[in-house]
């Protein structure tokens, strides 16, 4: 097993976006802890954008549920309009809005994590997101990290369980299969009435 | 793809970054200690949190007395939501799992109310002596009461999911 990676965030910027003040709170104490001191702590989206269009940031937290605006939305301007339109990004989401899931990864976040914070779960995302090489993809309809994972899966040693990508599956013990074999497994067939 | 409508071809590229590089510099922190340190630091707000708590289960309260006459608004509602999602975010970080569950419950119950007024208060006022019972500083449950609360809970949400929403 890979040595767990050290993180140092020292000299780091993160920008959280963030209309709940126990959340950012928390966000905010849990960021501290990992080093990351330099944090800018806005409520909404308009404040986001007028802030990024002044200053850089390495990180960008956003709550999928904003005063102004959809958070959302707000991943998207950074794609499209930002000045650093590549800037990781993660999206917060609370119990009630799970369904933002799979809104925020269309929409070009990085990564999306669930509240209640974990700590651990927080660092395993943040040194995924920063030590892997994950590419990006910019199409008249998405701009955003690419979106799938089934070719290369996370970097070796940050998955969630030990076993992930890195199971032995030892030599073949039969001749592989004939393309004409794998169609016929393909093929609808209709049962028959029972 | 119809040679009428041509696509745009997808741009596929590595971002310009040398956010691995500064993660990987020497110092920082391991897992292990930055973990720690950040459930320190996170449990230096409980205090504050379990105020909050109390707080979020006040409003929750005071939005089931408002309905009085039986039925809520839909803002009122969102008022509801918006406190559960809090009450969740903080009993979930803190472990209070009871509290935790009836949140989950008031969320879900509020989806569901939601789709179709009129938006009746019983279901949120039942939640909220809920929250009461299993808030911070209350006296512990049995086992089979906290059952009882959140089976009887449940059954609200049953209601209400088997009803069929406004078309």
């Amino acid at each position: 097993m890979e040595k767990p990676p050290r993180l140092n965030f020292n000299g780091l910027t993160a920008l959280l976006v963030e209309g709940d003040r126990h959340s950012v709170s928390f966000l905010s104490e849990i960021l501290r802890r990992f080093g990351l001191e330099h944090q800018h702590c806005v409520e909404t989206g308009a404040e986001a954008k007028t802030y990024v269009q002044r200053m850089t940031v390495d990180f960008f937290f956003c709550e999928a549920a904003l005063p102004d605006m959809d958070g959302l939305d707000l991943v998207r301007w950074m794609r499209r309009s930002a000045p650093v339109p590549y800037i990781p990004i993660v999206v917060l989401t609370g119990y009630s809005r799970i369904d933002a899931i799979v809104g925020a990864r269309d929409a070009g976040a990085n990564l999306v994590v669930k509240k209640p914070l974990s700590p651990q779960v927080l660092f395993d995302r943040l040194a995924w997101m920063g030590l892997g090489t994950r590419k990006f993809i910019e199409t008249e309809t998405y701009i955003g990290p690419d979106r799938r994972f089934k070719s290369i899966g996370p970097p070796d040693g940050l998955g969630r369980r030990s076993t992930d990508l890195s199971q032995d599956v030892g030599t073949a013990t039969e001749p592989n299969m004939s393309q004409a074999e794998i169609d016929a497994m393909m093929k609808p067939t209709k049962l028959a009435n029972i | 793809m119809s040679p009428q409508s041509p696509k745009k071809k997808a741009r596929v590229f590595l971002p310009p970054s040398n956010l691995k590089d500064q993660l990987s510099r020497a110092g920082g922190k391991s897992r292990d200690e930055a973990v720690n340190a950040a459930i320190a630091g996170v449990e230096m707000l409980r205090e504050k949190s379990m105020g909050a708590i109390e707080l979020a289960i006040e409003a929750v309260e005071a939005v089931a007395e408002e309905g009085t006459n039986g039925a809520l608004s839909e803002a009122n509602l969102k008022d509801v939501l918006r406190n559960a999602d809090e009450i969740v975010e903080l009993a979930g970080t803190f472990r209070l799992q009871n509290l935790d569950a009836a949140g989950r419950s008031l969320c879900d119950l509020v989806g569901l109310l939601l789709k179709s007024s009129p938006y009746p208060a019983q279901p949120i006022a039942v939640h909220a002596r809920a929250l009461r019972l299993f808030a911070p500083g209350r006296p512990s449950l049995s086992a089979a009461q906290i059952e009882i609360i959140l089976g009887e809970l449940a059954r609200f949400r049953a209601f209400f999911e088997a009803k069929p929403a406004a078309t």
